[in-house]
């Protein structure tokens, strides 16, 4: 099937099966990958990505799906100018990565749960919203550090 | 396997029935695990979230309209319904993390026929129905009664859930849906208990008290029922309520909990339930 | 000055807007994709293996089968396992190649255009097998006439490897006691769960070499092995790490790489040049990997009135799984650590390392000291309690300090900061107060609790853990440093550092810069790495056993002090290589233990506080205090990472972790079902305290840090579920079904 579908900005247009999830899409067809994959079973979010605005796990999207959608990676996230979005570059300075291999999915998942809460988060409020992203490196104190640092209430 | 993505009902219900081996799917959150885990593929996936129907929510003439497919994260986000039905939006806020609401649904939850699937206690404390759509037009039938066993549905090759009919409920009413998951979230409850109650004063004048996954289906305690109603909801009612939900749960013993644990706590989670319904009912 | 400040990484921005590359995501142009097949048997012998139908799959390559391995043996301590078992093999292996041990021995490489065609032809390789008797738990292994799992090794037991201690007169200690205690532990296995599952690519490079592009542990072992089963000089095999998603200890030893190996090299003599690449799923890699050792430990610990230990004896058994990976070092560090930071005058300890035909047990941060600190610890614990004595009391009264015999009954490396360590952590977590009212809360969101269920309660436990290599393995490292600059530069403009240690995410690469940093004097900025490739770097020894930063910092003030040697004797640029080798460490005697295990140590104590919900069994941790003896905190932001991050792996351990195993086979290989710690599950406060005695051999006075806030978690997690419960848990994980279980347990 022929789907499009604007990724960070471009229109792509290819023919998937309707089988492929979203997130082979983005990194076989595509070559974002950015994107990571850590498990079989939608439970880790290393692969969160934005539809339409919303923090989903691409590999819980086939690929048909996203037709007419607009989507952005981790790798749309910065600005056109190549200047880090704000929770890629609090990442950064809090320590919020070690291996790095969860950080995309949580970047997006933080980036999108901030858009969605301008009233600001309290670390109750990021805690939850950061339940579906697994990470085995940091222990997650620094993660919360630097989404409080983005979006913090104070 | 071929994808389509019908936009009416009607469409949906001639591509179903037209191509043995189809399926309906929402979110994908379940359908895309369990093709990868090695189940057979359907023969086409119909995708029904570009039915309008199935994508909204309404209130009119005293009673709400939810469709099927509709985003769970659209459901829990509604003031009004939250405000109303407190339990239903819990239930509903816990299948999965943030990313996974904005994909799940409240048909998708229900028609995987797991029992313990969070959205459905307290949907059949509020005698919710489902709205169901086949080769021969539509039939509404009670929330308790589309699944039947773990995986299986009471309905029809060709039908599918179109939209979730809900009344009002009478002033004083209030609902809650607690559940227990061996990790903190994103996991799967092996114990839910949903209670709606009315209260009249400090007395409670009507009740429902539903487990999940403690049977092979969300179960109703009629027994934990008749405790709490014309009782305050006072110490010995709620032991009768702890007893009677630890009765009616009839538990596998899987890796998640053993049966006397699920046992157990489901009495816990009945009386801690009730207690948090009577609560809101109050307020 | 570098050291002692906390730069940021320079991997941050590449890993934060994704352009990093791990070894997924780099699949050349025209790549071809390989699966790696499993014999699905926990115990079996092989009678036939046809590989003509998966041949005939469209899109299917080539199959690469035990007949391609010119060695077929491999092992990273002990060569013990085949690299693919077969019926048709070269006969080249001290092990018989027919036979499955386990459910994920591998048997064939599918070769084809597409990880399709690959899946479909790995379904199409037909296989008779003949079972042979299952030997799927230590008991089942120990059974009399217990069927072995690998007879080749001339024993009559599955207890394959077997150290002992015998110190003083135990009889006699034991007669000398006011209290003693007798305990069983059980301990469980534990999955890496790294987040990256294995990946590779493999092609032969320009020069000709067998080369593996992956992440893992050690450049050199890995060549080494790899080159072992090809039948290759180790310089006709190259191995290079991508970035690493992950490891803690999980990718010590081999996974996809020699399949990988093999697979370019034989075809590359069949006149295939494409480079070959694998990725495992979560499931394959769960199931593909070794675990974390269960084992059961029995200990018995007297004291007299006043908390002086007098004896101790102990039986560890760790279930080593089909192969020995390196499961006789783990059971040589659970065998020492079983005896804890403590001077015991008395003792008997007798450790087994036993073969079953289950998943291997292997390295995972802590390597055998948690099991061994769980057993010591919760003794300790007990044995306070059984006294009246305050556990911290208790402990402080039986520290090792410098000077002091360890169990081996050799003197301590120098530097011993137990006592301190104690007493700093003890403080910390202002043991002096008492902890407050429990305050209604729900653990989980949607669990709202009452108050009338909550219980409080802390426990404390301390320990070490050795840094570096130890009963006698060669420990080195190498390091080459280049200085740039002009002929008349009286400093160096820029520095090159050549290291092949591995950066699994410690940040081990950004500490190895700062300390070259430090020790050329060229500017942070100005110190560019060349990493992990054997082709350029020397042998790093592995990222693990915490030595990392203790290892690579010495050889890199060694290279630096070559390198400015050549500067002052004009050399531009100026370069400078260095072998570290420190103090030899020494094995066990064999019937009394004696010997010096080990070059240094870190020093560790803990703290836990919790909430108990006695109706539904959900413990909450609200603060641990973690206390290390660093020696020198090269960078304290990376030191506060590993605290924090081996706290909470820790705490999965300790509560939600519990690998399943039936009749051999790991029943839940997925993260849906073996349930690591997620953002809502973590303590609510963790506060690491940092302490610097300096080591007396570590660059700039640094230990290591890595496993130390591991191990000691269990222990203090248990003491403060004793606290608030009255109950003392033998076993964990300690999932609401065993304490609800073990509550209810105790009111029968």
């Amino acid at each position: 099937m022929e789907v499009s579908m604007s990724v960070n900005g471009d229109t792509q247009t290819s023919d998937v099966e309707p089988r492929t999830l979203l997130v082979h899409h983005i990194r076989d067809t595509l070559g974002l990958t950015g994107t990571n994959i850590g498990c079989d079973t939608s439970s880790c979010g290393a692969c969160t990505i934005h539809v339409n605005g919303e923090s989903v796990k691409s590999c819980t999207m086939l690929a048909v799906q996203a037709d007419g959608t607009e989507i952005t990676t981790i790798e749309g996230l910065a600005g056109d100018d190549g200047e880090l979005h704000p929770m890629q570059a609090a990442f950064m300075e809090c320590h919020g990565l070690q291996c790095g291999y969860c950080t995309p999915g949580m970047v997006m998942a933080a980036s999108s749960l901030v858009a969605e809460n301008p009233e600001g988060l309290d670390e109750t409020a990021v805690r939850q919203g950061l339940e579906g992203n697994l990470c085995r490196c940091t222990g997650y104190h620094n993660i919360v550090k630097a989404v409080l640092a983005v979006g913090d209430t104070a | 396997m071929e994808y389509a993505a019908p936009t009416t009902v009607d469409e949906a219900r001639t591509l179903l029935a037209d191509n043995p081996g189809s399926r309906v799917f929402a979110g994908a959150t379940d359908v895309v695990p369990q093709m990868r885990s090695g189940r057979p593929e359907p023969s086409v996936l119909i995708d029904l979230k570009l039915i309008d129907r199935l994508m909204s929510v309404t209130h009119d003439n005293g009673h709400w309209t939810i469709g099927a497919a509709m985003p769970t994260s659209e459901l829990t986000s509604n003031g009004e319904f939250t405000s109303v039905f407190p339990g239903i939006s819990e239930g509903a806020g816990w299948i999965g993390s943030d990313q996974i609401q904005n994909r799940s649904s409240l048909g998708g939850n229900l028609c995987n026929g797991s029992p313990a699937a969070d959205s459905v206690p307290a949907m059949i404390a509020s005698e919710a129905r489902a709205v169901i759509a086949g080769t021969d037009g539509e039939r509404t039938i009670p929330v308790a009664d589309v699944v039947t066993g773990p995986g299986q549905l009471s309905l029809a090759d060709g039908e599918f859930v179109v939209e979730f009919e809900i009344d009002d409920p009478p002033a004083n009413t209030g609902d809650a849906y607690i559940r227990m998951t061996p990790r903190t979230e994103m996991d799967i409850a092996i114990v839910g208990a949903a209670v709606r109650v009315t209260m009249n004063g400090d007395t409670c004048t009507d009740a429902r008290v539903v487990l999940g996954a403690v049977a092979p289906t969300a179960v109703r305690v009629p027994d934990a029922e008749a405790a709490l109603i014309g009782s305050s909801l006072d110490e010995a009612a709620l032991a009768e309520v702890t007893a009677a939900a630890s009765a009616a749960a009839n538990p596998i013993n899987d890796k998640r909990g053993t049966i006397e644990y699920r046992v157990q706590v489901a009495g816990v989670l009945a009386k801690r339930a009730a207690v948090l319904a009577a609560e809101r009912a109050r307020a | 000055m570098s050291v002692g400040q906390s730069p940021l990484r320079h991997d941050a921005a590449a890993k934060t807007d994704g352009s990093i590359e791990y070894a997924g995501d780099t699949v050349p142009a025209g790549a071809l994709q390989a699966v790696v097949v499993f014999s699905g048997r926990a115990h079996a012998r092989m009678l036939l293996m046809s590989t003509d139908s998966a041949l005939a799959v469209p899109g299917v390559v080539d199959i690469i089968t035990a007949a391609d391995a010119p060695v077929n043996e491999y092992g990273l301590t002990m060569r013990d396992q085949p690299a693919l078992v077969g019926v048709d093999h070269t006969g080249a292996a001290a092990v018989d190649a027919a036979v499955s041990r386990w459910e994920a021995d591998q048997i064939a490489v599918v070769i084809a255009e597409t990880r399709a065609a690959a899946t479909a032809g790995a379904a199409a390789i037909e296989v008779e097998w003949e079972d042979l008797p299952l030997v799927d738990n230590i008991d089942a292994a120990l059974a009399p006439k217990a069927p072995l799992v690998h007879p080749e090794n001339g024993l009559d037991t599955n207890a394959y490897h077997h150290l002992r201690i015998r110190k003083g007169d135990p009889d006699f200690g034991f007669a000398l006691a006011y209290a003693v205690i007798d305990e069983v532990y059980e301990v469980p296995h534990q999955e890496h769960a790294y987040l990256q599952p294995e990946a590779g690519t493999a092609y032969i490079d320009n020069e000709g070499r067998v080369t593996i592009e992956i992440g893992g542990q050690w450049t050199s072992e890995d060549r080494e092995q790899v080159a072992h089963v090809l039948g290759l000089p180790e310089d006709r095999v190259r191995i290079i790490y991508k970035a690493i998603g992950g490891a803690f200890g999980g990718k010590e030893d081999m996974s996809i790489q020699i399949a990988l190996g093999l697979a370019a090299m034989r075809l590359a003599e069949r006149g295939e040049h494409r480079p070959i690449h694998c990725r495992w799923s979560r499931e394959e890699s769960i199931v593909g990997h070794h675990k974390r050792h269960r084992g059961r430990i029995r200990i018995r610990l007297g004291a007299t009135h006043d908390g002086t230990i007098t004896a101790l004896e102990a039986d560890v058994d760790l279930d080593a799984g089909a192969y020995n990976y390196t499961s006789n070092k783990v059971l040589g560090n659970a065998h020492v650590s079983v005896a804890g930071a403590y001077r015991i005058p008395h003792a008997r300890i007798d450790s087994r390392a036993i073969y079953t035909t289950t998943v291997p047990g292997g390295a995972f941060r802590g390597f055998g000291g948690p099991q061994g600190h769980f057993a010591i610890e919760s003794a300790v614990n007990r044995l306070a309690a059984e006294l009246g004595i305050d556990p911290v009391e208790m402990r402080l009264r039986n520290a090792l300090v410098d000077g002091d015999d360890g169990i081996t009954q050799t003197v301590m490396p120098e530097g011993v900061s137990m006592r301190e360590v104690i007493t700093a952590c003890s403080l910390q977590a202002e043991l002096d107060e008492a902890l407050p009212d429990p305050e209604p809360f729900s653990p989980i969101a949607s669990l709202p609790s009452a108050t009338t269920s909550l219980r409080r309660g802390r426990g404390f436990a301390a320990g070490f853990k050795n840094i570096g290599f130890s009963f006698g393995f060669p420990e080195r490292c190498e390091a080459e440093i280049v200085l740039n600059g002009n002929p008349n530069d009286e400093t160096p403009t820029s520095a090159e550092l050549f290291h092949g240690g591995a950066e699994v995410g410690q940040g081990a690469h950004l500490a190895m810069r700062q300390m070259a940093s430090d020790a050329t004097g060229v500017s942070l900025d100005d110190v560019h790495g060349h990493f992990s490739d054997t082709a350029t770097s020397g042998d790093p020894g592995s990222a693990s056993a915490s030595r990392l930063t203790f290892m690579a910092g010495n050889s890199i003030l060694g290279a630096a002090e070559e390198a400015e040697k050549a500067w002052r004797e004009g050399d531009r640029p100026a370069r400078g290589f260095f072998r570290y080798t420190p103090p030899p460490t020494e094995a066990l005697d064999p019937e009394t233990g004696t010997g010096a295990p080990n070059f240094c140590y870190g020093y560790m104590a803990q703290c836990i506080e919790v909430t108990v919900d006695v109706d539904t069994g959900h413990i909450r941790v609200d603060r641990v205090t973690s206390t290390h003896d660093v020696g020198k905190a090269i960078n304290p932001a990376l030191v506060r990472g590993q605290i924090e991050g081996a706290v909470v792996q820790a705490h999965g351990y300790a509560i939600s972790e519990d690998l399943q195993l039936a009749d051999g086979f790991i029943t839940n290989p997925r993260f849906s079902s073996y349930l690591i710690p997620g953002i809502g599950d973590i303590p609510l406060q963790v506060d690491s305290q940092i302490l610097e005695f300096a080591d007396p051999l570590g660059p700039f006075g640094a230990r290591g840090v890595a496993e130390m806030p591991f191990i000691t978690y269990t222990p203090a997690l248990t003491a403060a579920v004793h606290d608030a419960t009255g109950l003392w848990f033998n076993t964990f994980p300690l999932t609401p079904s065993r304490v609800l279980g073990g509550l209810q347990a105790a009111e029968e």
